[in-house]
This record gives structure tokens, sequence and C-alpha cells, in this order.
């Protein structure tokens, strides 16, 4: 968001000239400025403000008129075994999800990339139409899929296998969600892989093959590596993204059975809705600290490997 | 891709944000213009623009009915607004805190405590009308934290609908026990069905409208007798988990809860009987016609526990806003709608059911077999309490029910951990 104004930069030298472009591009991205400060940052800061008192329901009249409490909100959000639960069911969702969905993108971008060329095109949308599909919509059709007699379990039934009621055993819940968000993220690391993959020089390949080099070769000891920072982007794109997941289970399984697929996010929107505006937002910020922390972790990652 | 989910997050801290800001400016002695609190409303007409903020089909149906009440009273002008029930609890906090509100809203009875804690709503003032003259259970859901806060509209009480055609080839009668209930639905089940009983399951089915009636058939009561705390950590709540999930641990109910199936497990025989409100006829004679219902689905009171056999109620009260502009003229239309001749064409523009005892004297309702079970059934009611608490405790009964449903505790440890979590709510006042 920050390019916004920084791509703006001026090349040409001389201060007045610099300056009046300065002008320029910060009236250009006053409009962008403007609704993140109302809508963006006031709601950050004043729920950070927030996370600090004891504001519920109760005192929305008078919202000043509240005890600052430090940090009794965080011990308390800790304490919580419910939050707990769902920080447990969170760290699963992401452990398990973004590997997955990371090897799905890559797998789909390498086939597109090298195997299929001719309906390339036709393969991109396809794979791609997930994310760009109402999950209202994907949620039905994924939940009569899953039902207990559903088309999983048709299919497995076949083979023999008794298969669970996926969304209503509190083992396999939470599984299906995470590929059902695989499934629908798939699509975006597959845009990013395919443009990191085009960008890596076709001669280089060509060279290792007259070398003697296999398939798996390949993709292990170069594309890999050469791939790395657009794996690193993904990786913190889809981080960023299932750390907050929340459509999913709300659609799916309301963060049920015994709040097996309840994730922070969940628990947070329960939280207000319960009235709990301190306390909730005091585990948003738990949530936001989570995301800042592992972001950070990854782009120091990123950038180690650039240099 | 997430930008969306963020975006809606956000919108809702920055509406917090942005309503704190507005009373800011205004400063706090507008805190006081609540002036509108139990000063009497005289007889003399209304006038002036009175606004009304009512949700669902009460909300489609309010703006012709309310002719009548401008017929009497012509220098009024009513304004109906109609909202979403899913916006109905944002669209109030906002109102409240902007201090931008109507006169007066239709209140569903399980949002009245957090309706009431926000401080938005006004006492009903003295002598507008009679609760003696409302069904009990609805005149006790308007009394939050001693004062009432709300003139019942309508109610709608849970009753047992069963297939009465299989019932029948079963060779079992309406069950009027808790183990009468059991062996219907064991009969059932072995009369070919694939379950006895439909019933909720977790948090998401709101699965205490029917766990709080169990435990009020078997003696408990929410509170203890001072009413200023919880007690469900006893005998009741335990008879009542246990028997809430022998259906599901027995095989009689499906554990997915009514899932997405629940009408049509109904009309197909698969899921036979199933507790529910008023609405259920309509909806099911929509599915197959009202032949096919009068022939096959039998309405009766639910099933008696060692104490009683209440059932939920629940429906709408109408209330008044301590900031209303015209506050005198929307009590005289809350007033007016709660009237016995109101109420009876208002069932008869809605079929909403009277909240005014009186009311029920009406023709169209007598001659109903299925409304007079209705009636027998709001004798005996358990109305959700009205403390702010309730809503967030109920999702913890709702979750412990579900695990010993799951057979992951034991009612006993459930009874405890619920007692746990009301302790450390309060009652949210």
């Amino acid at each position: 968001m920050t390019t916004t104004t920084e791509g703006r930069r001026p090349r040409s030298v001389g201060a007045v000239h610099r300056r009046r472009q300065a002008v320029v591009a910060w009236l250009f991205a006053l409009p962008f400025v403007a609704v993140f400060s109302v809508f963006m940052l006031g709601p950050l800061l004043a729920s950070f403000g927030m996370s600090f008192s004891d504001l519920t329901i109760r005192d929305i009249k008078t919202p000043f008129a509240v005890n600052f409490v430090g940090l009794d909100n965080f011990a308390q959000v800790f304490q919580d075994e419910l939050f707990r639960k769902a920080l447990v069911n969170t760290f699963f969702f992401v452990v398990v999800g973004i590997p997955l969905t990371m090897a799905l993108g890559l797998a789909l971008a390498v086939a597109l990339n090298s195997g299929i060329e001719k309906f390339r095109s036709v393969f991109r949308v396809g794979f791609y139409t997930p994310v760009v599909t109402s999950i209202v919509a994907v949620a039905v059709v994924w939940r009569f899929i899953l039902q207990d007699s559903g088309l999983v379990n048709t299919v497995l039934g076949w083979v023999g296998i008794n298969g669970p009621d996926w969304l209503n055993d509190s083992t396999w819940a939470m599984p299906s969600i995470i590929v059902m968000a695989a499934w629908r993220n798939m699509g975006t690391l597959m845009i990013i892989f395919l443009a990191g993959l085009q960008a890596i020089p076709r001669d280089v390949y060509e060279a290792a093959e007259v070398d003697g080099a296999g398939a798996w070769r390949r993709f292990r000891s170069m594309t890999v590596p050469l791939m790395r920072p657009t794996l690193l982007l993904g990786a913190v794109l889809l981080s960023v993204g299932f750390l907050q997941v929340f459509e999913e289970p709300f659609v799916m399984t309301k963060g049920g059975p015994v709040n097996s697929t309840l994730t922070i996010s969940y628990y947070v929107y329960n939280q207000f809705g319960y009235g709990n505006y301190a306390f909730a937002s005091a585990a948003a910020y738990v949530l936001f600290a989570l995301i800042a922390a592992l972001a950070a972790v990854q782009f120091r990652l990123l950038r180690s490997k650039e240099d | 891709m997430k930008l969306g989910r963020k975006a809606v997050a956000v919108g809702i801290v920055g509406l917090l944000a942005l309503t704190a800001c507005g009373r800011a400016d205004e400063g706090s002695a507008d805190r006081q213009t609540g002036a509108a609190t139990t000063t009497t409303v005289d007889d003399s007409p209304a006038t002036g623009d009175i606004t009304v903020w009512a949700m669902g089909e009460e909300g489609e149906k309010l703006p012709d009915f309310v002719k009548g009440f401008t017929d009497e009273n012509p220098d009024a002008k009513v304004q109906v607004t109609t909202i979403p029930w899913a916006d109905v609890m944002t669209k109030f906090q906002t109102a409240v805190a902007a201090g931008t509100v109507p006169d007066a809203i239709m209140i569903g009875t399980s949002f009245m405590p957090t309706m009431v804690s926000t401080g938005g709503l006004a006492p009903v003032p003295d002598g507008l009308v009679e609760s003696a003259d409302f069904v009990e259970g609805a005149a006790a859901s308007t009394v939050a934290d001693g004062v009432e806060y709300g003139v019942p509209w309508y109610v709608e009480t849970r009753v047992m609908y069963y297939r009465s055609d299989l019932a029948e080839a079963a060779g079992v009668a309406a069950p009027t026990t808790w183990e009468e209930l059991t062996a219907f639905a064991e009969a059932m089940k072995a009369n070919g069905s694939t379950y006895g009983l439909q019933l909720p399951m977790g948090d998401a089915e709101d699965s205490t409208q029917v766990i709080l009636p169990f435990y009020s058939q078997a003696g408990g009561s929410v509170f203890n007798e001072a009413g200023d705390a919880y007690d469900l950590d006893n005998q009741a709540m335990i008879d009542a988990l246990n028997y809430y999930a022998s259906f599901f641990t027995e095989g009689l109910s499906p554990l997915a809860g009514y899932g997405d199936t629940q009408n049509s497990a109904f009309v197909d025989g698969s899921d036979p009987a199933f507790i529910s409100g008023p609405w259920m006829v309509n909806v099911l004679a929509d599915m197959q016609g009202e032949d096919w219902v009068e022939q096959n689905v039998a309405t009766v009171p639910v099933p008696a526990g060692t104490t009683n056999n209440d059932s939920y109620i629940g429906g709408a009260h109408l209330g008044v806003f301590n900031e209303a502009k015209n506050a005198d003229g929307a009590w005289k239309l809350v007033r007016w709608l709660a009237e016995p001749e109101t109420q009876q064409e208002w069932y008869a523009a809605t079929n909403d059911l009277p909240a005014v005892n009186s009311a029920w004297d009406d023709e169209a309702l007598t001659a109903n077999p299925r409304t007079q079970v209705l009636q027998e059934q709001l004798k005996n009611t358990i109305a959700p309490p009205t403390v702010p608490s309730w809503d967030e405790l109920s999702a913890t009964i709702e979750t412990e029910a579900e695990k010993v449903a799951n057979g992951q505790v034991t009612a006993e440890d459930a009874a405890t951990t619920i007692q746990a979590k009301a302790d450390a709510l309060g009652l949210g006042w």
C-alpha cells in the first residue's frame, strides 16, 4: 500500500521540480490516505485504545466513561480455555493448510509452465475460478459433497471405506475445512508461482538437461532455489490470510462441532457479538501480533536470500 | 484475496470508533436528555410523526396495518422502517451510540436484555398497560433488572410436531412424559424411520431453546432464590443434559442436529418428529400442501418432565427509546397495538399469536385445533432469562451439552463447567 506514494518518487534532478512532484504525488495519494485514515487507521487506533479499557455494549452511549484496566483483557484472553482452543485450531489450520496450498499451487504452476502448453489459459482460468467465486455459493456445494451420504463418502464407499460425517465429526471437520481452503486459495498461488517460473530463463534448463539432469533433479536443484523469493512471497501472503481464517468455518460449520473449527477470528467475532468490545479488541490484537511476528520472520528470510 | 474479510472487521471497529467520536463532541450533558422515562401517557389522541423500526414480516405488514391507528389519531403519522433481523443489533447499537434513534422499535424477546443494557430503551410508563393482561411468559420477559422495558406484541411457543400416519403405523400415541417421548422415538425408529426425534445441536442451532425447557421441566430454575446469581449446577441440570444427550447416544436423534435436511427428513419420514414453533405449519404446507399437513401432521403440547411441561416462549415486544422525539405518540401506538381487538386483527393479518390473553376469544383462534394446542402450551412456558450475559452463557451450555451428547464429558462435569462460566460472567448488568 505504501508503494502508492513511494512509486512516484521523482527521478529528475532539481529540488524545486522534485518538491512540485512531491506535492502532486501527495494530491494523488490524498483520497487513499483519507479513506485509509478514516476507515483503517482510526479504527485500528481506537480498538487498540479500547483493548486496555473495560468497554462493553453497556458503555456505547458513554464510550469515554470507562475504566483503564491495563493488560487485564490480554491476561483474560490467554486464560480463556476457549481462546486457547481457538489458538490451537488456528495453528493446526495454518501448519497443515499452508504447505498443502503451496504444494498444490506449485504443482499447478509447474504443470502449466512445462507440460500443458496448448490450453494453458483455459486451465489457468479454471484453477483460478475458486478464488473469485462467492464463498457462500461454494459452501453450499461443499456441504453437499461432504455430507454423510455425499459425493466423497459415495466414492469412498466404492473402495470399501466407510467415510465419516465430515463436517459433523469433531476430528474431521477441521481437515475438511483445510482442504476447502486449500482449494479456494491454490489459484492465487498458482498465478504468483507461474509468474515466477516464467521469469526463469529457458536456456538454464536446457543447459542442465544437456548435462543430464532429470526432471525431478531440475525441479529440486534449480526451480526451487530460483523460485525461493516467489515461494516466500506466497508463504507470507498465505499465512497472513490463513491466520485470519474466518469465512470457511463461518459458512461451513459455525465453529462446531464442539468448537473444533473455532478460529481466533471467529472467537473475536463471537466476543463482539456478546458485546464484550474491549475484550474482543484485545483478542484481535493478539491475532495482529501473531501475524506481525510471523510476517516479520518471513520477510527476514526473504531479504537474506535476496542479498 | 482476504481484503474483503478484513474490511468487514475493520468496518465494525470503525463504526464503533466513529460513533464514539460522535458522542465525544456532543458532550456528556446530552446523556441526561432521556426525559421520556415513566411519564404517564394520557388518553388524548396521538399527534406528530411516530417512527418505528420493525423486522421481517412484521416490518412488512405493519405500514398498512397502522392505518387503523392513524384513522383514530388523524394528527399522527406513523413511519415504519423495515430492518432485516440480522442487522437489528448493529443498527440499534449505532443509533443509540449516535443518538439517531427512532421513536419505537420491535424487540425480539432474546434481544431484550442486550438492548436494555445499552441504556437505549425507556421504561414502560406507569399505567400504560396491565401486565396481568398478557400471556404470563411474555409479560415476564419484558422485565429486565426489575423494570418493564417493553410491551408484549405477539408470542410464539414451541410445540411437538410428529407424523401422525407413521405414529399410527408404529402403534404409538402422543407422548406426554419424558419416558413416553423416548419410547415414542424408539417406536418410530423400530417402525422404519432412520431416527425418532429431531433435536438441535450446538451453538449453531441454538440448542438451549430445547435444553432450557428440559431444565425447567426437570424442576430447575435459572437463578437462585434471591435472583442475583445463576444457579445451574444442580440435579435438574444434570437430568436435563442426560435426557437431551440420551437421544443422541441411543441413536434416536442425529448427532449432526437439524443440519440442512430438517424439513425434508420430516417429510420423507426418516426423522418424523420435532419440537418447533407455529410457523412450521406453513413451512410444511408450502412443501407438501395443506391437505398433506392436515392428514399427516399432529401438533401436541411438549411432554412433561418431573415438574412440568414448560416450553420455550419467544415472540416480540415493543419498546420506546429514551431519546425518542415523540415518546408520547410512540407509547400510544404501542398501547393501541396491545389492545385485544387490534391483536385479533393483527393475527388475521399475520398469523402472529396474540400476546394479550383476552384476544384469544377470537373465533379464528378458537376454531383452529392447532392454535388451541399453542394456547394450551402458552400456559406452561419458560422465557429466556432477561440478563445480558445469557447470550454468552447459552453458548457455553450448548457446547457442554454437545460434549455430553458426544460422550466427551459427563453431565455432572458439564453442569460444573456451566456454573463456573456463569459465575465468571455474572448477570452482566
